[in-house]
C-alpha cells in the first residue's frame, strides 16, 4: 500500500509538472494536451470520491473519462503526425462504444477500486496499440527535420524512445487488464498493476512535456523545403521542393504569396533590392497546415529579406557572376537559409 | 397541460425562427422536443423516458453541429454513429442520457478548445455551458419547464453564432472581366492539386484572399478567411487579419 501511495504521489507530481509545461506553452498545434492533463486530473479527482463515497456512477465516469483522454491524446499525436481525419473519427467510434459499454454495465460488475470489461478494455489494447504507432511516427518525423536542418531541430531522441517504450509497456499492461478480465486469479496482481499503469501515464506526459519545453520541433518537423533564387538561378536549397510549384509561383509578380491546401502550405516572397536590379525568390513548403507554421513562414520570410536588404557585400558579390559562382560552389545559399532559419525559430520561439 | 402548451408553443417558435435562416439542425432539434412533449402528452409514464431520449439526441445534435468544424470529427457519417444509437440508447435509460450530455459537453469543448479571436465566442461558450448545466439538471429532475429555458438560450445560438459564420461572409465569384489575377491564381492552384492531391486550395495574393475550389474561384473577405481555412484543413484556429 505505501508503494502505491507512492506511486500516487510522483504520479501526481509528475502530471503537475506536466500541466505547468503545456498550460505556460501558447503553441496552437499542442492545444489539446492541455485537454488531455485538465481531463485527467479531473478523472483522478472523481475516482477517488468514488472509491470514498462508494458510488458506482462515479467510477463508470472515470472509466469513460479515461477513454475519452486516451482519444484526445491520439487526436493531439495524430494532429501533430499524420493527421488523418479517418483516424480520428475510427478512435472516437470505438471510445463511444467503450462507453456505451461502461455505461451499460450492471452495478455488480463495477467496483471503484477495479474493473474490468471486455470492449472497454479491448479498446484500450487497440488505443495505445495506434498511441505506438503514432509515437514512431513523430520520432520518424524528427529524425527527418534533423537531417535536413541539422540541429535547429531540437527534438530529444532519447526521450522519444523512451516514449516508445513507455506505450509499449503499457499495450501490454492493458492486455493484461483484458486478461484479469477472465481470469479472476489476476486480479490482485491487476490491481497492483493499475497504480504502475497510473504512474506510466504520469510519466509519459511529463516526459513529452519534458521534450516540448525547450523544443521547436513543431515548426521544423513539417518543413519539407526551401529553396532560394537569385535571378532564376538556384542559390541555395534545403530539402526538396517541388519544381512546378516553383515555376507556378515564380511566373508572377505578387511579391507575397501563400498558398494552402489540406496537407500542404508553400510560401513564397519576392525580394527587390531598390537599385541592384536583382530579383531574389524565396520559396518554401510544410508538409500540413497549421497556424503555427503560417506565423513562423511569416517570421522566416522576413528574416531573409532582411538579410538580403542590409548585407549589401552579398548583393555586391551576387552582382558579380565570377563572385555568384563562387558563392554556389561554397554552397553559402544552403549556409545563409540555415542561419536565417535559426534565426527565425529562436525569434519566433521568443514570440509565441 | 398549460406547461406543456406554452413549451410546445415556445419550441415551435423558435424552429420557425430557425428554419427561416436555414439552420437545419435547430429546427430539427425544436421538431424533436415538440414530439418529446406530445409524447410525454399522450402517453403513459412509460413513455417519459422516450421524451427524453428524444431530447438527448437534441442534445447530441447540438454538440455535433459546433464540433462539425474542428479537428476532431468533421465526418456527416459520425453524427449519425453517435446519434442513433444514443437516441435509442437514452430511450430506455435516461442515466444513460445524461452522460451523453456530459459526453456532448466535453465535445463542447474540445471544438472551442480551438477557437481564438475571431468571434466573440466567450459569450457563446457562456450560453452553452450554462445550456449544459440547465439541460443535464433537467433531465435529472424531469423539468420541462427548465427546458423551455433552455430553448430560449438556443436564440442568441441562432441569432448571432449563425449570423458571424454565414451573414459576415462576403463571397463573390470572380467572372473573366474583373480584375482578379486569375491566371496566377489558377496556375497556382493546378500545381498545388498536382503536388497534395486537394481540389480546394486557399491562395492569399498580397493581401487578398482567394478559395480555389474546384476551379472555381472566390475572393473571400476579413473573417471568413478563418471558416474557408477551416472548412479547407478542418483545423478551427480563427483570426484572418494577422497574416496580413
Amino acid at each position: 500500500m505505501n508503494v502505491a501511495l507512492m506511486l500516487y504521489v510522483v504520479s501526481f507530481v509528475f502530471f503537475l509538472y506536466a500541466t505547468y509545461i503545456f498550460f505556460r506553452s501558447s503553441v496552437r498545434q499542442l492545444t489539446l494536451f492541455k485537454i488531455v492533463l485538465t481531463l485527467t486530473l479531473v478523472s483522478v479527482i472523481i475516482k477517488f470520491l468514488g472509491i470514498i463515497l462508494h458510488d458506482i456512477f462515479l467510477e463508470k465516469l472515470f472509466l469513460a473519462m479515461v477513454l475519452i483522454g486516451v482519444a484526445l491524446l491520439l487526436a493531439q499525436l495524430n494532429r501533430l503526425t499524420v493527421t488523418s481525419p479517418s483516424l480520428n473519427m475510427f478512435v472516437f467510434i470505438i471510445v463511444w462504444i467503450g462507453i456505451v459499454e461502461v455505461m451499460v454495465l450492471p452495478e455488480s460488475s463495477v467496483d471503484p477500486v477495479y474493473t474490468t470489461s471486455i470492449i472497454r478494455n479491448s479498446a484500450l489494447v487497440i488505443l495505445t496499440m495506434i498511441e505506438y504507432v503514432l509515437i514512431r511516427k513523430l520520432t520518424d518525423k524528427i529524425e527527418h527535420s534533423k537531417r535536413l536542418v541539422g540541429e535547429i531541430a531540437k527534438g530529444e531522441k532519447a526521450t522519444l524512445l523512451l516514449l516508445s517504450a513507455i506505450i509499449m509497456i503499457q499495450v501490454v499492461l492493458h492486455f493484461f487488464f483484458l486478461l484479469s478480465h477472465f481470469n479472476p486469479s489476476l486480479r490482485t496482481l491487476g490491481i497492483n498493476l493499475n497504480y504502475l499503469g497510473t504512474f506510466l501515464g504520469s510519466l509519459l506526459m511529463a516526459l513529452l512535456a519534458y521534450n516540448l519545453r525547450s523544443s521547436n520541433f513543431f515548426v521544423t518537423m513539417h518543413l519539407g523545403g526551401v529553396a532560394i533564387f537569385v535571378d532564376d538561378h538556384l542559390f541555395g536549397q534545403l530539402g526538396s521542393v517541388d519544381v512546378g510549384l516553383v515555376y507556378a509561383f515564380r511566373s508572377i509578380k505578387h511579391t507575397m504569396i501563400k498558398a494552402i491546401s489540406k496537407n500542404a502550405l508553400v510560401f513564397s516572397r519576392i525580394i527587390q533590392i531598390l537599385g541592384e536590379g536583382i530579383r531574389i525568390h524565396l520559396v518554401g513548403i510544410f508538409d500540413t497546415y497549421e497556424r503555427d507554421l503560417e506565423d513562423f513562414a511569416s517570421v522566416f520570410m522576413r528574416a531573409v529579406s532582411d538579410r538580403f536588404e542590409r548585407d549589401e557585400l552579398l548583393i555586391r558579390k551576387l552582382k558579380k557572376p565570377e563572385e555568384f559562382q563562387k558563392l554556389i560552389r561554397e554552397d553559402f545559399g544552403k549556409k545563409l537559409l540555415m542561419e536565417e532559419l535559426d534565426y527565425a525559430v529562436a525569434k519566433y520561439l521568443r514570440l509565441i | 397541460m398549460i406547461n406543456e402548451t406554452v413549451l410546445f408553443i415556445l419550441f415551435s417558435t423558435v424552429g420557425v425562427y430557425a428554419y427561416k435562416r436555414g439552420i437545419k439542425k435547430v429546427w430539427l432539434s425544436m421538431i424533436l422536443l415538440d414530439l418529446g412533449l406530445i409524447v410525454k402528452f399522450v402517453g403513459s409514464s412509460l413513455c417519459y423516458s422516450e421524451a427524453i431520449g428524444l431530447i438527448c439526441a437534441v442534445f447530441v445534435m447540438a454538440a455535433l453541429e459546433v464540433s462539425s468544424s474542428t479537428f476532431l470529427v468533421r465526418h456527416q457519417r459520425f453524427y449519425y454513429s453517435m446519434l442513433i444509437p444514443s437516441l435509442l440508447v437514452a430511450m430506455v435509460e435516461y442515466r444513460l442520457g445524461i452522460l451523453f450530455v456530459v459526453l456532448c459537453g466535453l465535445i463542447y469543448i474540445f471544438a472551442l478548445a480551438d477557437y481564438t479571436r475571431t468571434f466573440s465566442y466567450s459569450a457563446y461558450r457562456l450560453v452553452i455551458t450554462l445550456g449544459l448545466i440547465i439541460l443535464a439538471v433537467s433531465i435529472a429532475t424531469y423539468n420541462l419547464f427548465v427546458l423551455g429555458s433552455l430553448s430560449v438560450l438556443t436564440i442568441p445560438y441562432v441569432y448571432s453564432v449563425r449570423r458571424a459564420l454565414l451573414l459576415r461572409v462576403v463571397e463573390r465569384e470572380y467572372s473573366p472581366q474583373d480584375s482578379a489575377p486569375l491566371d496566377s491564381i489558377s496556375e497556382i492552384a493546378s500545381q498545388m492539386e498536382r503536388v497534395t492531391k486537394s481540389k480546394n486550395i486557399y491562395i492569399y495574393l498580397d493581401g487578398r484572399n482567394f478559395i480555389v475550389r474546384r476551379s472555381k474561384i472566390v475572393e473571400i473577405t476579413g473573417d471568413s478567411r478563418a471558416i474557408e481555412l477551416t472548412k479547407l484543413v478542418g483545423i478551427f484556429w480563427g483570426h484572418g487579419e494577422e497574416s496580413k
